[in-house]
C-alpha cells in the first residue's frame, strides 16, 4: 500500500503561478478527487506526480521516497487521461499487451493477463477491434485496463470522463470506483464537475489558485465548507443576511441562530434547508415573492425574492402544485447554515 | 475524399468542375495529338481526332539511352531527396509537438522562406560559398539533393505536421511512457506505424517535386529528366512531347498507387492536410 504527499510544491509556467505550497497527502489505498475551476492547479499537481512536469520547489513523497528525480516511465503508476490516449495502430488487446511488454511480462502468461482484465472491464467482444472502431466509452475502458494492467501502486485519472455522454460517464464512473475499492489503489483523480467528485471520493480535495483550500470527505466539504469559495463551488448556497433583533440576538430568515460571530453580516444557507410556506398571512419566517419555478422531478426549485435577496430553495414537487410566479409566499430557515460569511 | 463524392452536384458545381475539366484536359489533349498522331499540325482537325495515333515517338524516346540514363539519374536523386527530408524533417517534427508546441508557428513560417528566396539567388549564394570551400560538392549531381529537400520543404513539413497533430502525439508520448515505454520504443512502435500516411505522402510529393524540378538542375549544369527534356524537344519536338506526357503519366500513376495504398489500409491522403 502506497501513500502520495505532496510537501509545498510550486510551479510556475511564465507569469502563470499554477501551483503555490501546495500541501497533500493521499492515503493508502484512498481515492482523493482533486476539484476545482479549469486553471485551479489541479491537473498541473496531477502532472507533478505523473513526472511530465518538474515542481520548481517542493517535494513528492510516494510510499515515502521522493519521486521528482524519477522519470515518468520508471515510476511506473497508472494514467488514464481525458484524452482516451490509447495507440491507434494497436487493437485493444494489443494496446493493454502493450503495457504488459514494457514491464518484461511476455508470451503466455500475458495472453493470460490480458485476456483477465478484458474480461475484469467487460471488453471481451472488442478484444480485436482498433480504438477507432469503438464508442469513447469503450476505448475509456481499455485505456483504465491498460493502466491498471500491471498493478501499479498509484492511478492517475486526468479528467478520465470529461469526453463521454453523460450516461456513460455515470456507468464507467461507477466502474471505476468499484475497480479502485476491488484493487485497494492508491487513486488520484482530477475533475473539474463535483457531481463527479462527490460520488466518487473517499475525500475531496478542492483547489483554488493553485492551492488546495479544503481537503475532506464528500458529506463534510457539503456541509462545512470552509470558506464561501467551497460552499459557491461545491452544490448551490445562498447568501442571506443576518438580522439583529433589539435583544441582541441574531436572525436569519425568520429563525434565531447561534453561534455566529455578530461581525459575519452574512451566511450561507443550502436551497434544501429553507422551508417555502404557501399560506402569505400565517406568522412564520419572512415575507417572500415568488421569482420563478422550476421542474426537477421530485424536487421543484423556486427562485424566491425576499427584499433585496434573492434565495434558491427546493420543496418536494407535491408541495410545489400550482406555484405560479409573483405569488406571495413566506420563507424560513429549516435546517443548519453551513458557513458564516463577512 | 469521399465525403466530397458523395456531395451532391448542384447546377454551379457541374459547370465550375466542366471548366476546370476542359482546362487541364485540352492542354493535354493537344500535347497527345502533337506528340502521337502521325499527321502534319497544319492538318489537325477535329474530323481526323482518331485517325494515325501511333506510339512510336514515345517508344522510341523511351529506348533512347540518354533518356534511360538521365531518368534514372532523376530516380536516384528523388530517392536520395526523399531520404534526406525525411530524415531531417521527421525529428524535428516530432521534437516540436511534443517538446516545444510554441514554436510550431514560428517552424511553420521557417519552413516557407525557401519560396521566398528564388532558386537563382539560392544557387548563386550557394555556389558561391561552396566554390571557394569545398568545390567538389557542386561537381556531383548529388549536390542537387539538398537543394531538392530545401525546396519540398514547405509543403513536406506540413504533411508531417497535419499528421502528427492528427495523431494528438503529446499525449501518446505521455501515456507511453507512464507505461514504461523508452523513447526508441514510442518512436518506433507508436509513431512511425501511425505515420505511414504521412510518411508516403510526403515521399510522393518530393518525389513527383524532383522529377519535374528544371530551375536547380539548370542552374547547377546538371542534366536531369527535366532539362533533358528541354534539350529533347529542342531537337525533335514530338519525341519531346511525348516523353513528356510520358513522364505525366508516370507521376501521377506515384501519387494515385501511393493514394490507392493508403486507402486500403484505411487512411486517407487528405489526413495530411494537402
Amino acid at each position: 500500500m502506497t501513500d502520495v504527499v505532496f510537501s509545498q510544491v510550486s510551479k510556475r509556467f511564465g507569469e502563470t503561478q499554477a501551483l503555490k505550497d501546495f500541501d497533500l497527502t493521499v492515503n493508502a489505498g484512498e481515492l482523493v478527487c482533486l476539484l476545482g475551476p479549469s486553471g485551479c492547479g489541479k491537473t498541473t499537481a496531477l502532472r507533478i506526480l505523473a513526472g511530465f512536469e518538474f515542481p520548481d520547489t517542493g517535494d513528492v513523497h510516494v510510499g515515502g521516497t521522493s519521486v521528482v528525480h524519477v522519470d515518468a516511465r520508471h515510476r511506473g503508476f497508472g494514467m488514464v487521461f481525458q484524452s482516451y490516449s490509447l495507440f491507434p495502430n494497436m487493437t485493444a488487446r494489443r494496446n493493454i499487451g502493450f503495457a504488459f511488454e514494457m514491464r518484461g511480462v511476455k508470451g503466455a502468461t500475458q495472453r493470460s493477463r490480458v485476456d483477465a482484465l478484458l474480461e475484469l472491464t467487460g471488453l471481451g467482444v472488442h478484444a480485436d477491434k482498433y480504438p477507432h472502431q469503438m464508442s469513447g466509452g469503450q476505448q475509456q475502458r481499455v485505456a483504465l485496463a491498460r493502466a491498471l494492467a500491471t498493478e501499479p501502486p498509484v492511478l492517475l485519472l486526468d479528467e478520465p470522463l470529461s469526453a463521454l455522454d453523460a450516461a456513460v460517464r455515470e456507468q464507467l464512473r461507477d466502474e471505476i470506483r468499484r475497480l479502485q475499492q476491488e484493487t485497494g489503489i492508491t487513486t488520484v483523480f482530477v475533475t473539474h464537475d463535483q457531481h463527479e467528485a462527490m460520488a466518487i471520493s473517499d475525500r475531496i480535495g478542492v483547489m483554488n489558485g493553485g492551492s488546495l483550500v479544503q481537503l475532506a470527505p464528500p458529506p463534510e466539504v457539503y456541509a462545512h465548507p470552509v470558506d464561501s469559495f467551497v460552499s459557491t463551488f461545491l452544490g448551490t448556497s445562498n447568501r442571506v443576511p443576518v438580522m439583529a433583533t433589539g435583544d441582541g440576538a441574531l436572525t436569519v430568515l425568520g429563525r434565531e441562530v447561534t453561534g455566529i460571530d455578530p461581525a459575519n453580516r452574512f451566511v450561507h444557507v443550502r436551497p434544501e434547508h429553507i422551508r417555502l410556506v404557501r399560506d402569505a398571512s400565517s406568522g412564520d419566517g419572512v415575507p417572500a415573492r415568488v421569482r420563478s419555478v422550476s421542474f426537477l422531478g421530485p424536487l421543484t426549485r423556486a427562485s424566491c425574492s425576499v427584499d433585496d435577496t434573492d434565495v434558491l430553495l427546493d420543496l418536494p414537487s407535491v408541495a410545489a402544485d400550482g406555484l405560479a410566479v409573483d405569488e406571495r409566499v413566506r420563507v424560513v430557515l429549516d435546517g443548519p447554515v453551513t458557513l458564516a460569511d463577512r | 475524399m469521399s465525403a466530397t463524392m458523395g456531395r451532391r452536384l448542384g447546377p454551379a458545381r457541374i459547370v465550375f468542375l466542366s471548366i476546370l475539366g476542359i482546362y487541364f484536359f485540352v492542354p493535354l489533349l493537344a500535347m497527345g495529338r502533337f506528340a502521337l498522331q502521325r499527321i502534319p499540325v497544319v492538318s489537325l482537325t477535329w474530323g481526323n481526332l482518331f485517325e494515325g495515333w501511333s506510339a512510336a515517338s514515345a517508344i522510341d524516346a523511351l529506348t533512347d539511352e540518354r533518356v534511360l540514363e538521365v531518368t534514372r539519374r532523376s530516380l536516384m536523386l528523388a530517392v536520395a531527396a526523399i531520404a534526406l527530408t525525411l530524415i531531417l524533417l521527421v525529428p524535428v517534427a516530432i521534437y516540436t509537438e511534443v517538446r516545444a508546441p510554441r514554436l510550431r508557428p514560428l517552424i511553420l513560417v521557417l519552413t516557407l522562406t525557401p519560396w521566398v528566396v528564388p532558386p537563382v539567388a539560392l544557387v548563386v549564394g550557394v555556389a558561391g560559398t561552396f566554390r571557394s570551400t569545398a568545390p567538389w560538392f557542386l561537381s556531383s549531381p548529388y549536390s542537387l539533393v539538398p537543394f531538392y529537400t530545401l525546396w519540398a520543404l514547405p509543403f513536406s513539413y506540413r504533411a508531417l505536421d497535419a499528421g502528427l497533430r492528427a495523431l494528438n502525439v503529446r499525449t501518446l508520448f505521455e501515456a507511453s511512457r507512464s507505461l514504461g515505454a523508452s523513447l526508441p520504443t514510442f518512436f518506433l512502435r507508436v509513431v512511425l506505424p501511425n505515420m505511414v500516411s504521412s510518411l508516403l505522402v510526403v515521399s510522393a510529393l518530393t518525389g513527383a517535386l524532383v522529377l519535374g524540378e528544371f530551375a536547380f538542375a539548370s542552374l547547377l549544369l546538371k542534366e536531369t529528366l527535366p532539362t533533358y527534356l528541354v534539350v529533347l524537344q529542342g531537337g525533335d519536338p514530338r519525341a519531346g512531347l511525348a516523353l513528356a506526357l510520358v513522364v505525366l503519366l508516370l507521376t501521377t500513376l506515384i501519387i494515385g498507387l501511393a493514394a490507392a495504398a493508403l486507402r486500403r489500409r484505411g487512411l486517407s491522403f487528405n489526413a495530411a492536410g494537402i
